[in-house]
């Protein structure tokens, strides 16, 4: 309910904002950092839909954003199809594929839920590392960025690269806050909190699922997709378990189940990496501390955490009693 | 309304519902009772398709409902209350049974409109709490409801279900003798057309509310009939109400 959130607003206000200035004032190194958090913002929003809002902590989301990326590589470059039509293709991929794995991973729950899915995306990442087509483990390069020129915009640019990623972080924003508001967010709550209840009030709760997953998987894939765009590079490791995991990380440390905490956590995780990475090559012995202290201080994530403070101060609202 | 026949469960080699047969007309108002561990709630799981049964029957308003799953059968109108609250935790009073009605109302799918500003599913779910008397607990989280309030919670949400055969799993249970009060005016006042099966362990509760009553004893049926037959049968004072009756 809104009038139990008054954070969040003048913290993506911040964030976002912040973000935006930075895209459009700092140096070349630092619009990297920009186009990065968008980036990793755009993928665990999706992630934390899976995970905080219907309840499927999913150990493989990275491997959508690998399908997103792969099926750009694939029809950009070797079909010569027009980077915008690659890329929604790559979407409507990521969405197929996300139906398709949903269906089947839905089918186990708790730890087996977590393996099935860590071992279905490490599939994807065999197979993209030994893909010749695609430079095997190796990568392929070259690639091309969209073409907006009849907009007006260069992407070539990396200032306006980082402009439009930062607008479309802002847009998967409220497309979720949007989705979770609605009807079916809620019932994907119900699953969350009671899958059991639900099912005896009638929700075909798998069906519900798997469209979380679809839905879930093709924002997933765009990120992939403009991962690829950034970088004009394909890798495996766009794929691997290891962005999976950190996916989590920043959707458990930001506060799952909010849309705000994710957005916290994205934005961190990268300056914190980029800052620790510039003392030691060890930065993610740093990053697991951090984790962990975060976790033990505010098992709800930092947004959580400061949510019910929040909460605790004001007074309670008429009915709480 | 509901045809039970030759009904079976085990669990490995233990047999938990032996050849149970059930008929229930429309309106009817039946209860099942037993000792501990008779398979009552075996029962009521099978009806509702939360366990699938090894042998036997289950239809439902003439339709034959053995192998749907608990989703469909709610669709085709049974419902069911838990004996252990069951509920959605992190929500208010006036989101659960908003949820509930919208998953009735083939809403649930709308991702288009704000759920929050569903008004007609939230009317709906306001005079569902009016009906079981938590209207003034409309915004109250769950959570924080009392033991006795979250029972009827429990009621309210299957009735959002709509359904034309509601099973109450000891919907008493743990209440005080007030609440239990409450809870059985709740239960007389449902519409007569409302076909219930309950399961209870309060006798006053069910001799008060079943017009027939099934006594299950080590998952087969042991008798049937009125609570007045059942009151005098000898083989219910000797296994059901205890040796001394």
């Amino acid at each position: 309910m809104p009038a139990r959130d008054p954070l969040s607003l003048p913290v993506l206000a911040l964030l976002f904002g912040g973000v935006l200035a930075a895209a459009l004032f700092v140096d070349a190194y630092r619009l990297t950092i920009v186009i990065e958090i968008a980036i990793l913002v755009i993928f665990v929003l999706s992630l934390d839909f899976l995970v905080g809002y219907a309840g499927l902590v999913s150990f493989g989301h990275a491997g959508f954003m690998g399908v997103g990326a792969y099926a750009l590589a694939y029809l950009a470059h070797f079909q010569g199809w027009p980077s915008g039509v690659a890329i929604l293709a790559g979407v409507a991929c990521g969405a197929l594929s996300g139906i398709a794995i949903g269906a089947l991973v839905t089918r186990v729950s708790g730890v087996f839920f977590i393996m099935v899915t860590l071992a279905v995306s490490m599939m994807f990442w065999a197979w993209a590392s030994k893909a010749r087509k695609f430079g095997a483990d190796d990568g392929l390069g070259g690639l091309k960025r969209m073409d907006l020129k009849p907009l007006g915009l260069d992407l070539n640019d990396d200032r306006t690269f980082a402009v439009v990623c930062v607008v479309l972080a802002v847009l998967a924003y409220l497309l979720f806050r949007w989705l979770v508001r609605s009807p079916f967010g809620q019932t994907l709550k119900a699953i969350k909190q009671n899958e059991n209840r639900a099912r005896a009030l009638g929700c075909p709760v798998q069906r519900y699922k798997v469209a979380a997953f679809a839905i879930a998987g093709a924002v997933a894939a765009f990120a992939g997709a403009l991962h690829l765009q950034n970088t004009k590079f394909v890798h495996p490791e766009v794929a691997h378990w290891i962005r999976s995991g950190e996916g989590l990380i920043v959707v458990i440390v930001g506060g799952a189940g909010t849309l705000t905490g994710p957005v916290i956590g994205g934005f961190l995780f990268v300056l914190f990496h980029r800052i620790v990475e510039s003392f030691t090559t060890h930065w993610q012995i740093w990053m697991g501390l951090l984790f962990v202290a975060i976790v033990l201080a505010a098992p709800d994530g930092i947004f959580g955490r400061l949510l019910s403070l929040v909460r605790r101060k004001a007074p309670k609202g008429p009915g709480d009693a | 309304m509901l045809e039970v026949a030759g009904l079976r469960k085990s669990f490995g080699s233990l047999l938990v519902t032996d050849d149970v047969s059930l008929s229930l007309a429309a309106g009817a108002r039946e209860a099942v009772i037993g000792p501990n561990g008779a398979g009552k709630t075996t029962l009521f799981n099978l009806l509702s398709g939360e366990l699938r049964p090894d042998a036997g029957t289950i239809r439902l308003a003439g339709r034959d409902v053995t192998r749907l799953p608990p989703d469909r059968r709610v669709t085709a109108g049974l419902a069911r209350s838990f004996q252990r609250n069951n509920l959605f935790l992190g929500m208010t009073v006036a989101e659960s049974l908003a949820t509930a009605v919208a998953l009735r109302r083939g809403e649930s799918r709308v991702f288009w409109r704000p759920f929050a500003g569903a008004r007609a599913l939230h009317e709906r779910a306001a005079r569902l709490a009016e009906s079981v008397g938590l209207a003034e607990r409309l915004q109250t989280d769950v959570r924080h409801l009392s033991y006795g309030s979250q029972r009827q919670l429990e009621i309210a949400l299957a009735l959002a279900a709509e359904p034309r055969l509601l099973l109450l799993d000891e919907p008493t249970a743990g209440m005080s003798p007030e609440e239990t009060k409450t809870m059985q005016r709740l239960i007389a006042g449902l519409p007569r057309d409302l076909t219930l099966l309950l399961i209870e362990h309060d006798m006053d509760v069910v001799f008060e509310m079943a017009e027939r009553i099934t006594v299950l004893d080590y998952g087969r049926v042991l008798v049937q009939g009125t609570p007045d037959e059942i009151r005098r049968s000898a083989v219910v004072k000797q296994i059901y109400l205890g040796e001394a009756g």
